[in-house]
Order: C-alpha cells, then structure tokens, then sequence
C-alpha cells in the first residue's frame, strides 16, 4: 500500500479527485483483510465498502504524516470484528490462562511440513478456527507483514499484547492442526 | 541461559522483532542446544506456511472496478444533486450581473410600456402622473431588490442542503 504523503494531504485538504488512488493503493489489503477475518467474500466486499466510506468521511482528520497503511487496516480490522460479533456471536471468552500453556508444548514441533496441498487446506481451516482476536494479529503480521509496533497502533494495543496474542494464536493453530491430523 | 528463557525469545526473532544483543546470545544457545534449534526451525517453517497462506493478493481489475463502483455510488452525490448544485453555483456567480441588471431592467420596461397607462392610473387615482412614476420606481426597486435578497440566501441554502446531503449516511 503505498500512497505519497502530497496525495493524502491532497484528499485531507477535500480534493476528491486523490480518492481513487488512495482506494486503488489500499483496496488488496482491506479486502484480503477482510476475507481472511470472515471467510466470505460478500462479507469481504461489505468491510470494503464501509471502510472507504469512513475514510472519506474521516478525510479531514488525516495526517499525512502518520502511517497510512496503519490507519486504514485499524477501520477495515475493527469493521471485521463488529461484523463478525454480530454475525457469528463468537464467543469472546479469551484464551486460557498461560499458565495452561505447558513446556511440554514448548518442544513439539509445529505441525507444518512442506507445503502439500491438504496441510494448506488444514491450516487455512485451523485459522478460521481461530478467536478474532488472534486471527488478527496472525493476518496482520503474516499477511500484511506488519511490524508488532504497527499491529500495535492498527489494534489500538500495547506491542507485548501483540507479541502475546501472536504467542498464543500460533499455539491454538498448533492444537487445532494436530488434533486434526492426529 | 536455560532453555525455558529462550523460548519466547525464539518467538521474536523469528518474527524479526528482537534486540541485536538478544540475538547474538540466542544464536550461541542455539549452536549448543540442539533442541531450541529444531524449535527454532519449527517457528521459521510454521511462519513461512503462515506467509503463505495468508499472503495479500491483487485483486483482478473487474473486482477493484466493482468494488470502487460499490463506494462512489456511496459517496458520490446522485446526478440530479450534482446538476443543481452546478446551475446553483453558475446564478450564484452571475449573482453581481443580474442584481444590477433586472432592476433598471424591469424598471425601463414599465416605463416604457406603462406611460399611457400610468396616466390613466394616476387619473382614476387622483394624483399627479409625477408622483406616480416616482412610487412606481421606488416600487419596484424595493420589490427586485427583496427578490434578489430571496433569491441569494435560496441558493445558499440549496447549497448548504447539497453540501450536507452528498455524503450517504451509511
């Protein structure tokens, strides 16, 4: 996603016309985003939407200065977590406690072997397994290749609970994918 | 250093996220320690499949075109909003030409197709055709000038309605 600072000051500034580069520049993020989030591509298409027409109307309170990339997957990752609150109702309880997080997990060795076909199809449904809040740190960081300090500001929390939540994400995906193979 | 006080040490590293001091020590662990090391892998393994899977990619032109159509209709004031807007900002600007023109005008106008009959009027009326034509002009200046002040503060509601009524409240 890369958009010159000139053309977001152009669009803060309430010229309309730097708009369709600012969504041609971050439309494959949003939209991936939101697909990995829901697992479904209307839904995708509806996160979308309604982040643009929030960054539209969020344009004068942008700053070309702050990262652009940040701000937008902030909308697009807490539109997909209110849409997937409503929708699915998931239950929000979080993960259990670290101390349930064993050493003897510490040594087992991931269940990813060289990508055949059927362990992508399994992880891919092992992520969507996943709570929210641990898919989206795991699509942020290894989809959207973000450094914990930008996850941090996109979530709106501190850079250890990024490092946790992708801690604890990656060990649920490693339960769920050797429970399946098992 | 034990291996439990490397593990989540592992973890950032492998994510890129550790300090350069950090990783020189983990590193001479890792040379000694044969089962961080195949842990280590195992993250490296287990972040490239993550990558992977999860990889951000371009959306053909047809569904940026659709999704970008989905927005502006949005967005994007209705046509008939647009043209009034646009024929609202045109009077507005000749606002300076028609204030100064329509008056005198009109004003030449009744004069002109008004003499005969404004002396039958101020006959029937009893008063002199002077005094008349005088009301008359102060009439009609007061009359185009109101309209004018109508007609400005109109278009800057329209305006102001468009403005605020351009943006769908979704």
């Amino acid at each position: 996603m890369q958009v010159s600072k000139e053309t977001i000051r152009k669009f803060a500034d309430g010229d309309l016309t730097a708009f369709p580069v600012i969504f041609r520049a971050a439309v494959d993020d949003v939209y991936w985003l939101a697909y990995r989030m829901l697992g479904s591509r209307e839904a995708a298409e509806d996160v979308v939407q309604e982040t643009f027409i929030r960054i539209y109307k969020m344009r004068k309170q942008l700053d070309p200065e702050k990262p652009f990339r940040s701000f937008v997957l902030r909308i697009a990752t807490n539109l997909a977590i209110d849409l997937l609150r409503k929708t699915r109702r998931e239950n929000w309880v979080p993960y259990p406690d670290e101390s349930e997080c064993g050493t003897e997990q510490l040594y087992t060795v991931p269940a990813y072997e060289e990508g055949t076909y059927a362990r992508q199809v399994a992880l891919n449904q092992a992520l969507d397994a996943l709570p929210a809040i641990y898919r989206a740190v795991l699509v942020l960081k290894y989809g959207h290749d973000l450094s914990y300090q930008e996850i941090a500001q996109a979530l709106d929390i501190s850079v250890p609970a990024v490092a946790l939540r992708l801690k604890r994400g990656k060990e649920l995906l490693r339960q769920k994918l050797n429970s399946t193979a098992t | 250093m034990i291996c439990e006080q490397i593990q989540p040490k592992l973890y950032l590293i492998a994510d890129g996220e550790s300090p350069k001091n950090d990783v020189a020590q983990v590193e001479t662990h890792l040379v000694h320690c044969q089962e961080c090391k195949s842990f280590y892998d195992g993250l490296m393994l287990e972040n490239q499949s993550l990558s992977a899977a999860l990889v951000v990619r371009y959306l053909p032109e047809s569904e940026i075109r659709h999704l970008e159509a989905r927005v502006l209709k949005q967005i994007a004031p209705p046509l008939p909003a647009v043209i009034i807007e646009r024929v609202a900002s045109l009077l507005d600007r000749l606002f300076g030409v028609v204030l100064v023109l329509v008056p005198y005008s009109v004003m030449l106008l009744l004069q002109v197709d008004t003499t005969t009959m404004s002396e039958k009027i101020a006959k029937s009326l009893g008063t002199g055709t002077d005094l008349f034509n005088f009301t008359l002009n102060v009439a009609v200046v007061i009359l185009t000038t109101t309209l004018m002040i109508i007609y400005r503060n109109s278009v800057s509601w329209l305006s102001d309605k468009i403005a605020k009524g351009g943006v769908s409240s979704c």
